[in-house]
């Protein structure tokens, strides 16, 4: 039986018809190391990175899709931001809402002693005040980072509010959640930093992802990781063209192959027919759940102020009980606890528990949702059972 | 102009190789990518070959782009560098 997938915002599925073949035919086909070789193989495997680069460029507004750096997942695009550009002396802000991936390098940032973080709350719904932001710059604040949609509640951030709050303090934003299903132009919404992640709202395969850096900030990122690129090999300087300057290491080209696809299926059908498509089932999950006695739900009640990703509870279970029933006994997918956001819990009031997440992506079906909410309405139903 | 075997253009990265490949193909003129020629670097990238006689339009598109190329005429074992207007 087919499984019930709601687990989009950890990992989308299914994937478009075509990301799989992609990376099959790579691997069995193509399989060489894009652009070092100096062979046929080698020259398609460097088309295949340079044409989902450009797709990539065109979906973000990224005028010149060097740019774009090829990172492993959202995580290394935000680590290679807060380790390569916040120096000691440093001021940085973020927002409670934020995923461990910002959390933890921030936090060893924090612990030398040489850099001051300032973590501005979220309210209940998790929502981040652009003005209390502005409130907390010093003169030392070097960067702002905030995540687009949050990745427990969805909850996304008025971007264009916070570029107007902050002036022109650079702006690193967590697009793990958006990228994709959100329409994202970089420099209309005065975004300096974009983390993405190739497969979430993407539609791409896991160990892809991307980062982008505004042309005036390039020369002040180090990269992550140092080595071989295939340019300038005589040197033992990290050249300074992009995106080699930050790309050492033989890419995950079989997995860039797909996420082409996945961004190539995004762009036809269109980011705003995307975005409605998980504004409808959003508001179909919502309205389901809040029909069901004994369940509670966290985050915005407007659809179109969150992303297709839903937090809630159970009376009388714990999340974790909830999941395993949700997997075991009605064949759905969720993912339960803190999410890797434990300041994110403690904002909306879930810490320590967590919460049970359900979401859509752009390839989820109504009858996904309809499943999922039968299910939880069974469960919901047998722990009122078992306390009554 | 000397009589050319054909044009090698030459970057520092792979990307810019592609980008201009897509945009000579764009222009729907003929192109290869080789290994790039010792004589001209140690790297162990890639560089892309023109027909001699397309080396106007070529240079067309290269003034157009940012990153700047580094274009040779090849003549046998001899490579003549090409003065760029622009770009």
């Amino acid at each position: 039986m087919q499984p019930i997938y709601l687990d989009n915002a950890a990992t989308s599925w299914p994937k478009p018809a075509g990301v799989a073949d992609a990376v099959s035919n790579w691997i069995t086909h193509v399989g060489a190391n894009p652009g070092r070789s100096g062979h046929r193989l080698s020259a398609t495997a460097a088309r295949i990175n340079y044409d989902t680069r450009e797709l990539l460029a065109r979906l973000l507004g990224v005028a010149d899709s060097r740019q774009i750096i090829f990172t492993l997942n959202a995580t290394f695009a935000l680590n290679t931001v807060i380790s390569g550009f916040v120096r000691p002396g440093d001021h940085v802000v973020t927002t409670s809402m934020e995923h461990n991936s910002v959390m933890r390098p921030l936090r060893r940032l924090a612990d030398t002693g040489r850099v001051q973080v300032t973590i501005v709350d979220g309210d209940a719904d998790g929502r981040t005040d652009p003005e209390r932001l502005a409130a907390a710059l010093t003169d030392q604040t070097r960067l702002v980072i905030v995540n687009h949609a949050s990745n427990v509640v969805g909850t996304l951030a008025p971007l264009r509010e916070i570029r107007a709050a902050i002036g022109d303090v650079p702006l690193l934003v967590d697009g793990a959640q958006t990228a994709g299903v959100v329409p994202i132009d970089v420099a209309a919404d005065g975004i300096d930093m974009l983390a993405c992640a190739g497969h979430k709202g993407l539609l791409g395969p896991t160990g892809t992802g991307c980062l982008y850096i505004s042309p005036k900030l390039t020369r002040e990122v180090q990269p992550l990781m140092l080595g071989g690129t295939g340019s300038n090999s005589e040197s033992d300087e990290q050249p300074e063209a992009l995106p080699d300057h930050f790309e050492s290491g033989t890419l995950n080209a079989a997995g860039i192959a797909g996420l082409g696809v996945g961004v190539k299926y995004i762009l036809e059908r269109g980011v705003a027919a995307i975005r409605a498509h998980e504004l409808e089932l959003t508001r179909r999950l919502l309205d389901g759940l809040a029909a069901i006695p004994g369940v509670t739900q966290y985050g915005p009640a407007d659809p179109a102020g969150r992303v297709a990703t839903v937090s809630i509870n159970i009376a009388g279970l714990t999340p974790s009980e909830v999941g395993f029933a949700l997997d075991r006994e009605h064949n759905v997918m969720s993912r339960v606890g803190l999410h890797c956001a434990p300041m994110a819990h403690r904002t909306i009031g879930t810490f320590p528990d967590g919460t049970v997440r359900l979401g859509a992506c752009a390839l989820t079906t109504e009858a996904d949702i309809d499943a999922g909410l039968a299910a939880v309405r069974a469960i919901a139903q047998g722990a009122r059972h078992a306390r009554s | 102009m000397l009589e050319a075997d054909r044009v090698i253009v030459l970057y520092d990265s792979i990307h810019d190789v592609m980008r201009t490949e897509s945009a000579v193909k764009r222009a729907q003129l003929w192109s290869d990518l080789v290994p790039t020629p010792r004589q001209l670097s140690s790297e162990c990238g890639m560089s892309l070959v023109i027909a001699a006689a397309d080396l106007p339009r070529v240079l067309e598109i290269l003034a157009a782009q940012e990153e700047p190329a580094r274009v040779y005429l090849q003549q046998g074992e001899q490579f003549t560098p090409v003065e760029l207007t622009s770009g």
